[in-house]
């Protein structure tokens, strides 16, 4: 069993874990939007502040890495849009963009350190800061020209959610601490790592908790193809820009899972709010949890990770 | 010594505030911790337990020791509470709180200064056990049978209860061997990981400065018994029965940590006075966090 794959046994536990924990109704459906509330305002800001903060990125290929990663997406958005003329229903359109588009990286956080080591971890938690805003503008663009309104979406509220995301207010604090050789040690980075070690086990637990099986039978033929678009031609992707850039060992292993991780289940509440095909996106973020765990091992090995 | 102490327990004690500060500027208001409440009680303390009892080695020179100091620490603190509340001449439903908050103390404070203090690999299990059965065990059964309920309800409502389900399954997959299957408890570790820091948070986000509001003689006495009293019969129990350094101070913690926040839990079940209950916890919370560094140094040093 190699490394990832060792990684990934518990990770699927836990994400199963919070689906029986939904389904059978020991914590509720409606009790777990304070539970995704604390890990994304606060402990996921606080797990990527101590790593980003506290990782060496001396001798990581962090630039090629980073300009990789950020192009990767806007390949993806590209390719997504290549489809608009085969697909006439506008909120689906967005739903395939999105399921395209974005990823999940809590999942590869959970898998980063004891897969692929520290300097995994760290070339991970990088990947937030700019890729966050970007897909969320890219997305949201795209919701407001083919999404389904009454009224005009309110662009001013998305800036301002974007620009107070404390996902990447959380990666900034870490860089400028980093940087600066700041909160490196002591009371504020001691206290940051054991808010942070909560937030994995939290959000695995919220994924499984959202995954709905039923939306599996929402519109097959394009959830088969935002699916393939996100399994298969986004670590294609990854894997040809990380070539072309030079990045290599674990830096490429990383990007590669990067393209290969699921759907992010903040998609579906941008799709509800936005006008997108909800329950499309709930079928895609429920196909591409399931069937990541094949896809990562496979594209990491062909990685050779 | 000073600087190890401070740099457990400042951490620790910050993200309670840190939990307190999310509720009450409204970044995460009292309705939304509902939900985080249920994950503690049912998922993610159970799960604490099971793994932290499960992986336990009972059979280690000191652990039969560390339980025997934890049954009497135990049995000794129910007894205090129910003289107390006999001396303050208490209601049956006063008692009750004063008898759990006295009795059951918190357990993952604990762990999390221990494990700061002495690595992540603290035979704290020993300690544990004892205290969470016969703690919980003492408060249900007092809010139970405060509130008429029988001791058929609180049999009941122990037998479903899933931190006592968590330590009776941890004790059975210890002695199966369960916890050589990495299939098994891989994912409850990882579960267990965040445990830790969502409880204190939690635990933050449910203070109750409200609650101190009244009834100060049963809220001092409860202040009076978890951070003063208990402590040093803790210690003085680690230095009877020979107990020095690390599993002296073990004990210390334990006799010092605040109430443990699932008693609230337990009185608004039985509808056993959970307001008092709530004062009770938060003024323990800050009672300790005065009394606990000193109570630890002093279990170092002796």
């Amino acid at each position: 069993m190699n490394a990832l794959t060792a990684a990934l046994i518990p990770v699927f536990g836990v994400i199963m874990l919070g689906w029986v924990l939904r389904r059978s109704n020991l914590v509720r459906a409606e009790l777990w939007g304070g539970i995704n509330r604390l890990s994304y305002q606060a402990l996921l800001p606080a797990l990527l502040f101590s790593t980003i903060a506290t990782a060496d990125y001396d001798g990581l290929p962090a630039g090629p890495f980073l300009i990789a990663v950020t192009l990767g997406f806007v390949v993806m958005a590209i390719v997504s849009m290549a489809f608009k003329p085969l697909i006439h229903d506008g909120p689906a359109f967005t739903s395939l963009f999105q399921g395209g588009v974005r990823w999940n990286g809590f999942v590869l956080l959970a898998l980063a350190a004891p897969a692929f080591g520290a300097e995994g971890a760290a070339l991970a938690a990088l990947v937030f800061a700019p890729t966050v805003p970007l897909i969320n503008v890219m997305c949201v663009a795209v919701l407001s020209i083919w999404g389904a309104h009454d009224e005009p979406p309110d662009f001013a509220r998305v800036a301002r959610r974007i620009a107070a995301n404390p996902l990447i207010l959380g990666c900034l604090a870490g860089l400028a601490a980093n940087v600066s050789g700041v909160f490196q040690d002591g009371f504020i980075a001691d206290t940051a790592a054991l808010v942070g070690r909560a937030a994995l086990p939290l959000i695995l637990l919220t994924i499984g908790a959202g995954l709905d099986f039923s939306a599996l039978r929402a519109r097959p033929g394009i959830l088969t193809l935002a699916v393939a678009l996100k399994l298969i031609a986004a670590p294609l992707a990854f894997y040809a820009l990380g070539l072309a850039f030079g990045v290599e060992g674990v830096a490429l292993a990383v990007l590669v899972a990067v393209g290969a991780t699921p759907g992010a289940a903040a998609s579906y509440v941008l799709a509800s709010e936005m006008g997108g095909d909800a329950r499309l996106m709930a079928g895609h973020v429920t196909a591409t949890t399931l069937l990541a765990f094949i896809a990562m091992p496979f594209w990491v090995w062909m990685a050779g990770g | 010594m000073s600087m190890l102490i401070a740099s457990a327990f400042a951490p620790v004690f910050a993200m309670i505030a840190l939990g307190w500060g999310v509720r009450a500027s409204g970044l995460m208001g009292r309705d939304l911790w509902g939900g985080v409440n249920a994950l503690n009680h049912r998922v993610l303390l159970p799960a604490f337990l099971f793994v932290l009892i499960a992986r336990a080695e009972f059979g280690e020179a000191g652990a039969a020791t560390l339980a025997g100091a934890s049954t009497l620490g135990s049995l000794i603190m129910i007894a205090l509470g129910f003289a107390a509340a006999r001396l303050l001449r208490l209601k049956a439903a006063e008692t009750a709180g004063l008898v759990a908050v006295a009795a059951l103390w918190n357990l993952v404070l604990t762990m999390a200064l221990a494990q700061r203090l002495f690595g992540p690999d603290t035979a704290g299990a020993a300690v544990v056990l004892p205290g969470v059965l016969l703690g919980a065990g003492a408060a249900v059964a007092g809010f139970a049978i405060s509130q008429g309920a029988g001791p058929q309800a609180a049999l009941m409502r122990m037998a479903r209860d899933p931190v006592l389900i968590a330590c009776v399954a941890g004790v059975a997959a210890n002695v199966a061997g369960l916890a050589r299957l990495p299939a098994l408890l891989t994912p409850l570790e990882l579960t267990a990981a965040g445990s830790m820091a969502v409880i204190l948070l939690a635990m933050g986000a449910g203070l109750d400065f409200a609650a101190l509001k009244g009834r100060l003689r049963a809220l001092a006495a409860a202040a009076l018994l978890r951070s003063l009293i208990s402590p040093a019969i803790y210690l003085g129990l680690a230095l009877g029965f020979g107990l020095r350094g690390e599993e002296a101070a073990l004990l210390a913690l334990a006799g010092g940590a605040p109430a443990a926040a699932v008693t609230y839990a337990f009185a608004a079940d039985f509808k056993c006075e959970p307001g008092l209950v709530a004062g009770m916890i938060t003024l323990t919370v800050l009672t300790s966090a005065l009394t606990l560094p000193l109570v630890t140094a002093l279990a170092l040093m002796v």
